[in-house]
């Protein structure tokens, strides 16, 4: 199992009172095994730690993309990666969202439309008027500080707030744009279409996302916080964390997620679409559940949940390769989901 | 009065019913539109039990998986819905007989369900996942038989839009599932089991109760309901590639919305008719006042995650 990280039980046991329940707490806030700590630089530290979940979704990727290379040279080109992966910048942080809510055990169905309202937001408001444009984005990450509050103080079930809030996205998207449109603002075109030098735009930000994202659930306060109250909601109580708190900051996080890959959508596809993004949701889950993360939560694999979204991305183009005829492409997506599972399961037996 | 007698005399009144909430919804929406039009709502509740007919029956089948709890929910219904309506109305026609056309589209709910169960059971993939991923695989069937769709027969489609004593034949059709659906649930050892399930399913493995296979039996009957509302839908409207989209949403809201415990343990069928009849008033008022379809969204997302909330104290939806 991973190795899981003695800084919490140093952070932990910070206040001295608190110094000898902390090691039975910190195996109980995370019962999949602690080990003695493990040596090297912080990123060294920090990949140590990782499951093996993840790696069945980078694999995939690159597996995917091998098979797809071979069929289709041109895809090894800088211009041909950035071509065939551009799309799948705005799932990546539709799935990082996605999987700091499935950590703590909750579950968006909603966060296709709330990724449609920013987009269109970013495509309608944000060119003419830039500030009301900035301004109702950040009203979508204080809606989504909200439906945490409401989820945590209300006791109410994450799928069902989650889908109440997503008739309200998909309401408010069709209020500012009745019918496909819009345009980009400059800045976010030429951000979302940037030829970094040497790595390709989507893979550079598939790798900075990958490991800042690590860095900040396994090395930072937050991260630990969020990693307890998913585990083990009862335990990091008693440890001292404020399980509303670290929820409410989750979603919000969740919400600043969805924005961003809100805006790259618009920076992509020059458009706003009020129901072009249903999709993104199911997808979210997909790449999630690919990553590693498990529905009771307490598991954030953030790199599987980002090369999951690759991988996911990769089938479309792949079987376009293979002259699959493009109905069969999302039925491939539930073909691979249910392989990964299986060949999961069947690995842990 | 004493705090145990008026607590008895609360016991006994109707609003401790969990749907009371959303019926006094109903006749606010009705209020509401009778003021706007000035004329009886008899039309506009006509229309809601129409297409609250087809809610219903997809209400009755997610509630049997929600009430089993453990995370089982049927992701893949509007998938079903779709090819039901395409697979009965094609047979239907070609065949010319109803009845192979309904069996046709419940054999779709059915194949679905068990697949479902495969998946769930066979090699242990949590529900969510699962009926995703057959959701999925169905759009992809639904894509590449869409193409060639057949006419509706004239007497199907005028079943479907026809009336009985003034009510619609689909509200009729969810009557009779929904009393089948109260007796399989209240009266039957498969409907504890279900309720078991949902309280405790390690407490109903441990005391005999054939778990897995009533489990089983509710994906079949989520698949069944899908279908035959998908069969009547289509033959109201037309089959077409993306008619079972919206329903995902709202069969849940409606199971919700009705007071069933979202959590498990605890179904309640005319409440979800109540949630069916309050969201389709809604959805009937908004139309009548030539609202764009945005607010009757806003207002239906709204109403579910309020009334949840409203209802949280009573629920105890912490497990």
């Amino acid at each position: 199992m991973s190795e899981r990280p003695s800084k919490v039980r140093d952070r932990g046991a910070s206040a001295p009172e608190r110094r000898e329940p902390a090691g039975r707490l910190a195996r109980a806030a995370f019962p999949s095994g602690l080990s003695g700590p493990s040596s090297g630089g912080a990123v060294m530290q920090a990949l140590g730690r990782i499951d093996r979940g993840p790696l069945l979704a980078v694999a995939a990727a690159i597996g995917l993309y091998a098979w797809l290379s071979v069929l289709e040279p041109d895809a090894l080109s800088y211009q041909g990666f950035t071509l065939t992966l551009a799309t799948t910048m705005p799932l990546m942080f539709v799935a990082i969202s996605q999987l700091i809510l499935v950590s703590l055990g909750d579950l968006d169905l909603g966060n296709g439309y709330s990724l449609g309202l920013a987009n269109v937001v970013s495509a309608i408001i944000l060119p003419k008027h830039a500030l009301i444009g900035f301004g109702a984005l950040a009203l979508i990450v204080v809606a989504y500080a909200g439906m945490g509050a409401l989820v945590q103080w209300r006791s109410l079930p994450a799928i069902i707030v989650t889908l109440g809030a997503s008739f309200v996205w998909l309401g408010l998207a069709l209020l500012v744009a009745p019918s496909p449109g819009g345009s980009s603002p400059a800045w976010l075109t030429s951000l979302a279409n940037w030829n970094p030098p040497l790595i390709p735009l989507p893979l550079l930000v598939a790798l900075v996302v990958a490991v800042l994202g690590t860095l900040v659930v396994v090395r930072l306060r937050a991260g630990v916080m969020l990693r307890a109250a998913g585990s083990n909601p009862a335990a990091a109580r008693s440890f001292g964390i404020s399980i509303g708190t670290v929820r409410v900051l989750a979603y919000t996080a969740a919400g600043l997620a969805i924005v961003i890959g809100g805006l790259l959508l618009t920076g992509l596809t020059q458009s706003g679409d009020p129901n072009a993004s249903g999709d993104f949701t199911l997808m979210s889950v997909a790449a999630v559940i690919l990553g590693g993360a498990e529905f009771r939560g307490g598991r954030t694999p953030v790199v599987g949940a980002v090369f999951g979204a690759l991988a996911l991305t990769l089938v479309s183009p792949l079987l376009s390769a293979l002259s699959v005829p493009s109905n069969y492409q999302t039925g491939a997506v539930g073909v691979v989901l249910v392989l990964v599972i299986a060949g999961r399961r069947l690995l842990q037996r | 009065m004493s705090a145990a007698t008026s607590s008895q005399y609360r016991r006994r009144l109707a609003w401790k019913q969990p749907w009371i909430w959303p019926l006094v919804g109903v006749v606010i929406v009705l209020i509401i539109t009778i003021i706007v039009s000035g004329r009886s709502p008899a039309s506009n509740i006509e229309a809601a039990l129409q297409q609250g007919g087809i809610v219903v029956m997809l209400g009755l089948g997610q509630m049997f998986l929600i009430t089993a709890g453990n995370g089982n929910v049927d992701l893949s219904m509007p998938g079903v819905i779709t090819l039901a309506g395409f697979a009965g109305i094609d047979v239907a026609a070609n065949e010319h007989s109803i009845l192979l056309g309904l069996l046709a589209a419940i054999g779709v709910g059915l194949a679905t369900g068990a697949v479902n169960v495969g998946l769930i059971q066979g090699i242990g993939i949590p529900p969510i996942v699962a009926t995703l991923a057959t959701g999925l695989i169905l759009d992809s069937v639904i894509l590449s038989v869409g193409a060639s769709s057949a006419v509706t027969p004239k007497a199907l489609h005028s079943f479907s839009v026809g009336r009985f004593l003034n009510v619609p034949n689909v509200a009729w059709v969810a009557l009779g599932m929904s009393i089948i659906a109260a007796v399989l649930l209240h009266k039957t050892i498969f409907g504890r089991t279900v309720v078991a399930i949902g309280q405790n399913r390690k407490a109903a493995v441990r005391s005999g109760l054939k778990v897995r296979s009533a489990l089983m039996a509710c994906y079949l009957i989520s698949g069944l309901c899908a279908g035959v509302a998908g069969l009547l839908l289509s033959a109201m409207t037309g089959a077409s590639i993306d008619i079972g989209t919206p329903f995902l949403l709202v069969s849940i809201a409606v199971v919700v919305l009705g007071g069933s415990r979202i959590r498990g343990g605890r179904s309640n069928v005319i409440g979800i008719w109540v949630g069916s009849i309050l969201l389709n008033v809604l959805l009937t008022l908004f139309y009548s006042l030539h609202l764009s379809s945005a607010y009757q969204y806003i207002a239906e997302g709204v109403i579910v995650v309020v009334v949840l909330a409203g209802a949280a104290d009573r629920e105890g939806f912490t497990q």
